[in-house]
Formats: structure tokens, C-alpha cells, sequence
């Protein structure tokens, strides 16, 4: 079969019994929206700004649907809902089966008399959901009191519990894996250039890049160093090699940024041409 | 009516009065300087210390897992309520544009309706919805992946204005970037062989691997180490509250 068609025909709307196919109507409106923003690239018009707040508006909603279905309701909703079904099940000793495994635990220990008492059981049962799920929602609902201005103040404590566990968190995994980790795979060992028999090509160019790794990464951390100005026999030389290096980098980084983008562009362009035109097979 | 139904109800009903007793406590309790100031600090340091302490149990402990949860839990869930003010703050200012018939107004429309159908076929449905599947498979993925390829075009217009060999510096950064981006694709790979001398040596790909092998990995991890050692330092200020910036413009 020919890569190009000769000739193209749209993606029909109908199927081949005569009836509306989803698939077709997909396929144009993504079509329409698709050329709507590349029309941009002529100039800003009424193509590019409806895909755009179209795109603006249907992320946002993604994104809400995405946070409630993954974390809101896992989190939050079930949970209470689940707690409080076994919970009703438990104090009026109904043969309803209990499903959570805690509370499981807690209905057989009641049961065999075991531990505690049913008031013990409403103790920590309250303490349990009261930490893992009200707490957390009172701090949400603070976070929503940001929209009234005298209540706003109270805020400050769900976005100090985010930052305080955001920085907990950086301190240690990032002193871990960003400082040590990268530290110690800069410490490399020349040892088999000393042992090899022979010109062995591969350990010297090896060790030839390993060497130059190594001396590239002390020379750009030379070049961030502002306490002494870059001159001399050291720092000065040092420090312009390693503007060198962090250039490569930037080169490199662009490059591959480029591609990336040049990718997710043949990625339309294809859909544009196969999907919609049905012009490459 | 079905038990799940009246618990639901209940549910909203708790949060709607819990949320309007907060509101009513913090009015109250506005000029408070400890509930202002003070108590938001301490959430914060205790939070942060708790995080490393983590970091120092054996994650096959109890305590380990038990911290692990219920911070994961908590922060869960204050961010989706964060989410919310997101949201609020879209919808009303793009409900106002469209009151007040400000300019462009009929675009805000369009982004509501997109916001307000989305939210309503994917709450109603969850993502197994034929119509919240219809609106993220022809519209949300799409759109999103026009929008990052438009930047092709303009990376390559910026490259063309910005990229002169006009120092050593410039010459770098510009040889790195087309010996990447030819050393990616096949076609790279057959005008690279056109280059005299240089060609019969070297492997276009190979070059751009050596690149991100040797020099990339040198600079990404020099600026790696300066910015998690400058991370790591405000990361300290916060905890210990000198720095209080997130507070907002008050502190």
C-alpha cells in the first residue's frame, strides 16, 4: 500500500450505516480546534482566541475532575463514608458486614470482650477520623476563607503546613539525592587506566571523559563561586572554562527542547494528514 | 431515601456550617497577633521537623508508615481545597468580564461553558464517561499538544534571531545545539555525512551522546548542586520562620 494516497478524503461524519459516528465528529472538532491555534502563527484571531479560552476552560475542569476522582474522594470522601457506615453497623450491633480492616479489629475485640469498652471504641475512633480526615478539611476550608478578606488570615495555616512539608521534604531528599548522591557519582575512579595491559583505547577515552566530567563540573561550580573575584592563575581560567561548559549545556538543553517540541509537531501534523485528511495511510 | 444519598447530604451540610463557624471564628479573631503570626509558624516548623524525623526511621517501621500516610493524606487534601481557590478566582473573574461586558467577553463565555460542561460530565461520570472521554480524547489532549508544538515555531524563530557566532561563547552554544539536533534524527545523520573531513571521523550521533554524556552532565550537575545548596538554605529560613514571605503582603 502507497505511503500517500493519491488525493485525499476528510474523515466522514457519518458511518456506513447512515448514522452520526462519534469517532468523526471527534476527529473534525479536534481538526478545527488544532488548525484554530496554528492559526495563530498568521496573526491573533477569533480562530486562535476561541480554541484558547476553550483550552483554558476545559483544562481547568480537568484538572478539578482529575483532583476529585484521584485524591478528594480516595481521600477524604470514601473514607468517612466507609468509617461511618461500619461505625453506624458496629454501635448498633447490626450483622451488617463491617469493611474496613480497622474497624474490623475494633468490632472483634468488642465482641470477644477482649480490650476496651465500646466508649474506648468511640474515643479513638473519633481521634482516628478527627486527625486523618477533619483536621485536614478544617485546613481546607481555611484555605477557601481566602476569598472572604476579614477571614483570610486563616489561610496562613494550610499554607504553612504545605510549606513546612514541603521544605521537611527538600531538605532531606534534596541534601540526599541532588548534593550527596551527585557528589559521590562525580567521584570516579581512575584506577583502570593504572592496571590496564597494553593501550587498551576504550579505558583511556573512558578515562579521558571521566576526567574531563569531573574537571567541566569543578570548573561552572568555579564559575558560581562570587566570594573572590575570577582572576588569577586558577579561578581566572577556571572559571571561563566553565562558562564553556555551562554554554554546551544551555546548546545542548535547547537542542533538545527543540526536538521534543519538532516531535509533538509531526505528532499533529500527522494526525492532521492521516486522522482527519486521510491522506497518509 | 438511599442511606449513601442522606450521608452525602449530611456531609455537605457539616462542611457548609463548619466552613461559615471558621469564618465566624476568624473575623472574630482577627487582631489575634499569636493566631496571626505565631500559630501558623509553629504548623509549620512542626510539619517540617516531622518530614526529616521521617527520613531517619527505617521505612519498614510502623512510624514510618504511619507519618508517610497521613502527611500524604493531609497534604492531599489541603492541596485539592487549594485547587478550589484556583477555580473560585478563574470563574468569578471571567463571570465579571462577562457582566460588565468588558472587552472580549464573548471568549470568557466560551471558557466558562468548557469549564462547566467538563466539570459536569466528569463529576457526574468519573473518566470512564463516554462524554468526559469524548471532551479529553478530540478536545482537552489535542488542544494541549497544538499548544506545546506552537512553541516549535517560535523556538526556531527566536534561534534564528539569537544564534550568531559573534564570540566564542556563542559559537559553543550553537554548535552544541545543531550537532544535538542533527545527531537526533536521520536526516541529521545524512547531511552530516555531506561535512568533509570531520564526517569520516566522527558520528554525528555518537558527538551529540558524548555531549550530554560528558558536558551536559557536568553543567546540569554543577547548577543542580548550586541550586539545591540555595534550596536547602530557604528551606531552613522557612522552617525557622525568618522567612515569612508566603504569608502574603501583611507580613
Amino acid at each position: 500500500m502507497p505511503l500517500f494516497a493519491l488525493g485525499f478524503s476528510f474523515k466522514p461524519v457519518f458511518d456506513a450505516g447512515g448514522a452520526v459516528s462519534t469517532e468523526g465528529i471527534g476527529v473534525w472538532i479536534a481538526a478545527i480546534l488544532t488548525l484554530g491555534i496554528y492559526s495563530f502563527l498568521y496573526k491573533d484571531n477569533f480562530f486562535y482566541k476561541f480554541s484558547e479560552y476553550l483550552f483554558v476552560g476545559v483544562s481547568a475542569g480537568y484538572t478539578l475532575v482529575l483532583t476529585f476522582h484521584k485524591y478528594l474522594k480516595p481521600s477524604l470522601i470514601e473514607p468517612l463514608q466507609e468509617y461511618s457506615r461500619d461505625f453506624y453497623h458496629i454501635i448498633t450491633s447490626s450483622a451488617a458486614p463491617v469493611v474496613n480492616p480497622w474497624m474490623l479489629n475494633w468490632q472483634t475485640q468488642l465482641i470477644d470482650n477482649k480490650f476496651g469498652t465500646q466508649f474506648h471504641f468511640i474515643f479513638w475512633f473519633s481521634l482516628k477520623v478527627f486527625i486523618f480526615y477533619i483536621f485536614p478539611a478544617i485546613l481546607g476550608l481555611m484555605m477557601i476563607s481566602r476569598v472572604i478578606p476579614n477571614a483570610a488570615w486563616l489561610s496562613r495555616f494550610p499554607l504553612a503546613t504545605i510549606v513546612g512539608y514541603g521544605s521537611g521534604i527538600v531538605i532531606v531528599t534534596t541534601l540526599h539525592a541532588s548534593v550527596l548522591e551527585q557528589i559521590k557519582a562525580s567521584f570516579v575512579s581512575f584506577a583502570p587506566l593504572f592496571h590496564m595491559k597494553g593501550l587498551d583505547w576504550s579505558i583511556i577515552a573512558q578515562s579521558a571523559n571521566d576526567f574531563l566530567l569531573v574537571f567541566g563540573l569543578c570548573c561552572a561550580i568555579i564559575y558560581f563561586y562570587f566570594s573572590a573575584e575570577h582572576k588569577g592563575v586558577i579561578l581566572g581560567p577556571a572559571s571561563h572554562f566553565g562558562i564553556w561548559v555551562l554554554m554546551i549545556t544551555f546548546g545542548a538543553s535547547f537542542g533538545y527542547t527543540v526536538m521534543a517540541r519538532i516531535s509533538l509537531l509531526i505528532g499533529r501534523f500527522q494526525f492532521l494528514l492521516s486522522d482527519w485528511m486521510q491522506m497518509v495511510r | 431515601m438511599d442511606k449513601m444519598a442522606l450521608f452525602n447530604g449530611s456531609l455537605i451540610v457539616f462542611f457548609i456550617v463548619l466552613f461559615v463557624l471558621l469564618i465566624a471564628i476568624g473575623q472574630t479573631l482577627r487582631t489575634s497577633l499569636f493566631l496571626r503570626r505565631k500559630l501558623p509558624l509553629a504548623f509549620c516548623f512542626i510539619m517540617g521537623v516531622t518530614m526529616i524525623f521521617q527520613f531517619f526511621i527505617p521505612p519498614d517501621n510502623t512510624l514510618y508508615k504511619e507519618i508517610e500516610d497521613l502527611s500524604t493524606k493531609w497534604i492531599q487534601i489541603i492541596s485539592s481545597f487549594a485547587l478550589v481557590i484556583g477555580l473560585i478566582s478563574l470563574v468569578t473573574m471571567n463571570f465579571n468580564k462577562i457582566t460588565r461586558k468588558y472587552e472580549d467577553w464573548q471568549y470568557s463565555a466560551v471558557l466558562l461553558a468548557g469549564f462547566f460542561i467538563t466539570v459536569f460530565y466528569g463529576l457526574r461520570d468519573g473518566f470512564e464517561g463516554v462524554q468526559f472521554d469524548f471532551i479529553f480524547n478530540y478536545m482537552y489532549v489535542p488542544m494541549q499538544s497544538t499548544m506545546f508544538s506552537l512553541l516549535a515555531f517560535f523556538v526556531a524563530s527566536a534561534a534564528f534571531r539569537a544564534f550568531r557566532a559573534r564570540s566564542r561563547e556563542a559559537t559553543l552554544l550553537l554548535t552544541a545545539a545543531v550537532i544535538v539536533m542533527l545527531g537526533r534524527v536521520e536526516l541529521g545523520s545524512i547531511l552530516w555525512s555531506y561535512i568533509p573531513v570531520v564526517s569520516t571521523y566522527f558520528d554525528v550521533s555518537d558527538l551529540a551522546q558524548w555531549i550530554n554524556k560528558v558536558f551536559t552532565t557536568a553543567g546540569q550537575r554543577a547548577i543542580l548542586l548550586g541550586a539545591s545548596l540555595g534550596y536547602i538554605a530557604a528551606s531552613f529560613k522557612i522552617l525557622l520562620g525568618i522567612e515569612r514571605s508566603y504569608f502574603g503582603s501583611e507580613e
